[in-house]
């Protein structure tokens, strides 16, 4: 029996390329303008400004189309293309700093500021023998630190749930990491796949069944008093069915 | 550009699944995760499992 394969990825940066697409044309995205060969890559999420949707690419088809898992855009739609993607991140540091396995000694957070916010994904990059990845839990363990009240915030949760799109990670308190990152296992699962906490990825693929969770974001929030040098632990947690 | 997170490997989606990294394994093989990724993937097919037989009953 083969196990599945599963890494965690990190996006950074600003959205790639956006714009409204200038055809319709079943699970394509056309773009007149052009700019998709250098910017994107396969995997990366594209989302549907207008209709709140999600695909995948699949394929890059030329400079001014893409091949997408599911059929989302109509002409005159606007589109964005999620951040430049690091996949199979050695450590999740929070810093002063947008960047994947970041030195936090480098970039420390001061006092009364915020770490720049994570956008991560559980990403299945094969799926051996096994049928099913699913039932994603996500919490933090340790102290966050002493001499002040720090927050470690996530989209994450088990209930009233909301797939959201990439934007650019910031230091300003986040907008979409607004509910405390549990400290313990959660009962059910608080990260989605394809929308739902009860999604699953049954396959390494961009066809129906996505090879990627939903985004992740968190963020670190200190006050005044806050001092340095204490260590949390991210848990990445996921069932997988033979 | 996909990008590796372990070695310095930058290229398309597809050579970054068939790249080599600097273990030696390619980001589809369960080695490449080393035996923290092992005991990681056994404890989840364990639970899944559980869940498998529960859901049986």
């Amino acid at each position: 029996m083969a196990a599945a394969t599963v890494e965690i990825d990190e996006a950074n940066g600003a959205i790639k390329i956006t714009g409204d697409a200038t055809s319709t044309s079943a699970n394509k995205l056309v773009y007149s303008t052009g700019g998709f060969t250098a910017a994107v890559d396969v995997g990366d999420e594209v989302y549907n400004v207008d209709d709140d949707t999600y695909a995948y690419i699949t394929a890059k088809d030329s400079d001014t189309q893409l091949s997408l898992s599911a059929d989302i855009f109509e002409n005159g739609e606007e589109f964005e293309i999620q951040g430049e993607f690091t996949h199979n991140i050695t450590n999740s540091n929070m810093g002063s700093t947008d960047a994947v396995n970041l030195d936090p000694v480098a970039y420390p957070v001061t006092p009364n500021e915020n770490t720049f916010e994570k956008y991560q994904k559980i990403h299945v990059t094969a799926i051996g023998t096994s049928s099913k990845i699913d039932n994603l839990k996500i919490w933090r363990t340790g102290a966050l630190g002493t001499g002040g009240t720090h927050t470690h915030l996530t989209n994450a949760r088990t209930a009233a749930y909301a797939r959201m799109p990439y934007v650019a990670p910031t230091d300003s308190d986040s907008s979409v990491a607004t509910q405390a990152m549990p400290s313990s296992v959660p009962a059910t699962a608080n990260l989605g796949i394809d929308g739902s906490l009860s999604g699953s990825i049954l396959s390494a693929g961009f066809d129906a069944n996505k090879a990627f969770s939903d985004f992740l974001v968190h963020q670190i929030q200190t006050d005044a008093d806050a001092t340095a040098g204490s260590t949390s632990t991210m848990s990445y947690q996921y069932d997988e069915t033979a | 550009m996909a990008k590796c997170g372990k070695c310095d490997f930058k290229g398309s989606f597809d050579e970054y699944l068939n790249h080599k990294c600097s273990d030696g394994f390619k980001p589809t093989q369960p080695e490449h995760h080393g035996e923290i990724g092992k005991k990681i993937s056994e404890a989840a097919l364990k639970r899944g499992a559980e869940r498998k037989e529960a859901e049986k009953k």
